[in-house]
């Protein structure tokens, strides 16, 4: 019924959908899918940001807040972190971004397999539901902390430890399957549909980070997936994979053998891969943010290809590194310790090519590029403090302090959403055909960006003090200084001020879905497919009747001697370049 | 450890083979022009089996990852292996049979005997069943042994695995349903590409069977 053809299989016609239904909700359309993970996603991370306001007002004002218990805590942090990661940065990054870029900047009509694709969103949404449910179960969320570890995650006195942590493993594996569904989509889109002359060192470097985090994720997931399953099983049936023999209560729990360390291993063989899966894809969304709004080439396109197939296939070797305290062999440590300083060097290679496209760029300080630029600043400070945690020497001090929840976050939580917030801000025009506001955007930014940094700088600080990480107050600790409390409330005054700021964002989508200036089809002058479809938002089957035909790389930007300052991919060359071709 | 450390090696050469092949070298900022003289059109077929083929490598990793735990699990002092149930030789029979029939089936839809093909892809979905029901009664057999699930990590493992093939065969199952179910509505090309798919998931499924007894009956 609402079958398009995915490439150009001439003479088959477009059937748009015709009812609200197949046309908003039960739809096949990667752009609609695409709203659909964002808009859920955004939903899910509303929640884990009302949650890190509540630890942060716990966190600042201990003993004041009857309704937060110690057990709440340990269930806000797990939530938080997980939701954060999982629900919001991956899906929206994948099941979001991915959905509607990659058939738009490949030239495609549609993901290869659009049922499967429309399977995965409500797949998803099913585990969010799930997750959600465990806020109303007897017992609460869990609150094992977001690695879960067992033992303690599935142990009496854990809180959580009946309802909440099987929702929670029962929502991860659900969530796995969806993603499974939408990366075989997306590896196989782009592999297989793009348009005439789209070879794949012309493809944009968005499309090459979702397409390398797929690929990550699609591997590294299943080892989610394996541990999920052994811990529910311990639980549930009573066998012993991860649980050792333990006395509980002064019983016997009926466990034995089981090794806690497989888990560590299970999980961070997925965790460190996540981190990646979640940073790819905004390393390559923002290249193309900083390369079309410096009106400049990106720098070492070829490199920024390299360096994301680099980053994919190490990603794979550090995982230990997470693993120091937990004891191992020291070769084992030597080993991941050095595994972990050369991932730095094709993600170093990437920060200067950002900063060197940025150099002497014709800089249009627009709200995407604001965001862009944050970026490479939270990212290199997130960046610097990963290669001192990547040292054992280093690590064993500082681990389960602050200073790791500082770093952390620079580097996955607060670099990751300023390329998101920028992406939206970019990309909003082609998806609703109206700009949103700029002086919203750029009071969005600067509280956000400026926030940010004064929340977590100084917990680097606290993390030098000792000052624990996953503690609910810290009561009269000798070696913490009453200062440290004194900053706890500035950090948490800067926290809920970024959260509030966050309206403003949303008042902005709002408001410009329906106010904002008319947008017109490439308002940015971007050289790449999707500012190039013939209707702004793009129809259903993206492109009228004819595919597009590309005929040079996505970078075309004040190419000299040119009127334009931008040459998009479907401008066949001009003379002298078809000469230049010619030329060895 | 080892188990995946060689699938990611064998991947990471896969990946490696096919960077190589995709002239990742190219400087895409020279030579502006046509350069799809031979790109091949977008083909149906293809985009399905690549997309079943990326799948496999998925089921791989998962079961790389279950098997590498295995073995770390294996080492500990409280392993005891539990006999394999002879009913196991029957039901790899019948899951080969299965994966023969449907490949046969594809070879005489190949020759556009339509009907022919049917019933040979009829055969292959009352084999799998078949081998489920045999999986089942072999768990039937353990469990009436007092080789539970919860006594020892060997019977845990063996319920596992043997148990996810099993939703994995399942699935399989479904999808031939489908097939069949729309078989006499759908041309000989779109039930070709249908049967051609579930046969190739059918071998692929054996091979990991064979992999799994032999895995569980290591110790
Ligand atoms: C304004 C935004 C945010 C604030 C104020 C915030 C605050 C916090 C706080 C207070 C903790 C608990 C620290 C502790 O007691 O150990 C925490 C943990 C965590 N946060 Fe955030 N966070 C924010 C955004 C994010 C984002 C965007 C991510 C995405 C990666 C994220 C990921 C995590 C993780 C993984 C944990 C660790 C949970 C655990 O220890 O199990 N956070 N955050
Ligand atoms: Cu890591």
């Amino acid at each position: 019924m609402d079958h398009v053809a995915i490439a150009d299989e001439r003479g088959l016609e477009l059937h748009e959908p015709a009812s609200f239904i197949t046309r908003y909700i039960w739809s096949q359309d990667h752009k609609v899918i695409a709203v659909q993970y964002g808009i859920t996603a955004i939903l899910v991370g509303l929640v884990a940001l009302a949650l890190s306001a509540m630890m942060r007002l716990q966190l600042a004002f201990p003993n004041s807040f009857s309704f937060i218990a110690p057990g709440d805590y340990y269930q806000f942090i797990t939530m938080h972190g997980m939701i954060m990661i999982v629900y919001l940065l991956t899906a929206l990054l994948l099941g979001g971004f991915g959905n509607y870029l990659i058939p738009l900047m490949i030239g495609a009509r549609d993901m290869v397999f659009p049922y499967l694709n429309m399977l995965s969103y409500w797949v998803y949404l099913l585990s969010v539901i799930v997750l959600m449910a465990s806020f109303f179960v007897s017992g609460g969320p869990t609150g094992a902390g977001w690695t879960l570890y067992p033992p303690q995650a599935i142990s009496h006195g854990t809180p959580g430890a009946d309802g909440g942590i099987i929702l929670m493993l029962v929502s991860l594996a659900i969530f796995i399957v969806a993603f499974t569904m939408g990366g075989l989509n997306y590896v196989t889109t782009i592999l297989q549909a793009r348009t005439r002359g789209m070879t794949l060192m012309r493809l944009p470097l968005s499309v090459w980070g979702i397409f390398i985090a797929t690929v990550l994720g699609l591997l590294a997931f299943p080892a989610l997936f394996v541990s999920a399953v052994m811990m529910l099983l311990d639980h549930i049936a009573g066998t012993s994979f991860f649980m050792p023999a333990l006395l509980s209560e002064g019983e016997l729990t009926g466990h034995s053998g089981g090794s806690p360390i497989l888990f560590q291993h299970l999980f961070w063989f997925f965790g460190h891969p996540e981190v990646y899966i979640v940073a790819l894809p905004a390393f390559g969304i923002v290249s193309d943010l900083i390369s079309t709004h410096a009106r400049r080439n990106i720098f070492g396109y070829r490199m920024m290809v390299w360096a994301i197939l680099a980053i994919g296939v190490l990603s794979f070797v550090v995982w230990a590194h997470h693993m120091y305290v937990s004891g191992m062999h020291p070769y084992f440590g030597f080993f991941f310790a050095t595994t972990t300083l050369i991932i730095a060097v094709p993600t170093a290679i990437k920060v200067y090519n950002w900063v060197l496209t940025l150099w002497r760029g014709n800089i249009r300080l627009t709200v995407p590029m604001l965001f862009a630029i944050g970026f490479i600043f939270s990212f290199i400070n997130g960046g610097l403090t990963g290669l001192y945690l990547g040292n054992v020497v280093v690590d064993l001090p500082l681990s389960d302090t602050y200073f790791v929840v500082g770093h952390f976050h620079m580097v996955m939580g607060v670099s990751p959403i300023l390329v998101i917030f920028g992406a939206i801000y970019h990309w909003f025009p082609k998806i609703t055909g109206r700009m949103l506001n700029d002086t919203l955007g750029k009071v969005h930014f600067w509280l956000t960006f400026l926030g940010t940094y004064a929340i977590y700088l100084p917990m680097h600080y606290l993390g030098f003090l000792g000052v624990p990480r996953r503690y609910y107050a810290m009561g009269d600790t000798e070696f913490i200084p009453e200062s440290a409390q004194s900053l706890n409330v500035d950090i948490t005054i800067a926290a809920l001020v970024v959260a509030v700021v966050q309206l403003v964002f949303l008042v902005n989508l709002f408001w410009s879905l329906r106010y904002g200036k008319p947008a017109g089809g490439n308002p940015w002058d971007a050289t790449t497919l999707e500012w190039q479809t013939p209707d702004t938002p793009p129809r259903h089957g993206n492109w009228g009747q004819e595919l597009p035909t590309v005929y040079r790389w996505a970078y075309d930007y004040s190419v000299p001697g040119q009127e334009k300052d931008f040459i998009p991919q479907t401008v066949p060359p001009t003379e002298e370049e078809s000469q230049e071709g010619t030329k060895p | 450890m080892n188990v995946i450390i060689l699938f990611m090696a064998v991947l990471v050469a896969i990946v490696v083979w096919w960077i190589l092949l995709q002239r990742l070298t190219v400087k895409p900022w020279l030579g502006a022009g046509a350069t799809f003289d031979d790109q091949r059109p977008y083909s149906r077929d293809i985009s399905a089996k690549l997309g079943l083929w990326v799948f496999l490598a998925v089921i791989t990793s998962l079961f790389s990852l279950f098997a590498t735990a295995y073995y770390m699990r294996m080492h500990v002092a409280d392993w005891r292996p539990l006999p394999e149930p002879g009913i196991l030789w029957t039901n790899t029979f019948l899951l080969l049979a299965s994966g023969i029939a449907l490949q046969i089936s594809q070879m005489t839809l190949r020759r556009q005997k339509t009907a022919l093909a049917r019933y040979l892809s009829i055969t292959a979905w009352c084999l799998a069943i078949a081998f489920l029901v045999g999986q089942w009664a072999a768990w039937q057999q353990l469990s009436a042994a007092g080789y539970l699930i919860w006594n020892n990590p060997a019977n845990a493992f063996f319920f596992l695995l043997t148990g996810l093939h099993g939703i994995h065969i399942a699935g399989g199952i479904w999808v031939l349903s489908l097939a069949l179910w729309r078989y006499q509505r759908r041309s000989d090309s779109e039930n070709l590409l249908a049967i051609q798919l579930c046969s190739q998931y059918w071998h692929y499924l054996f091979a990991l069977w064979i992999l799994l007894f032999w895995l569980l009956s290591s110790t």
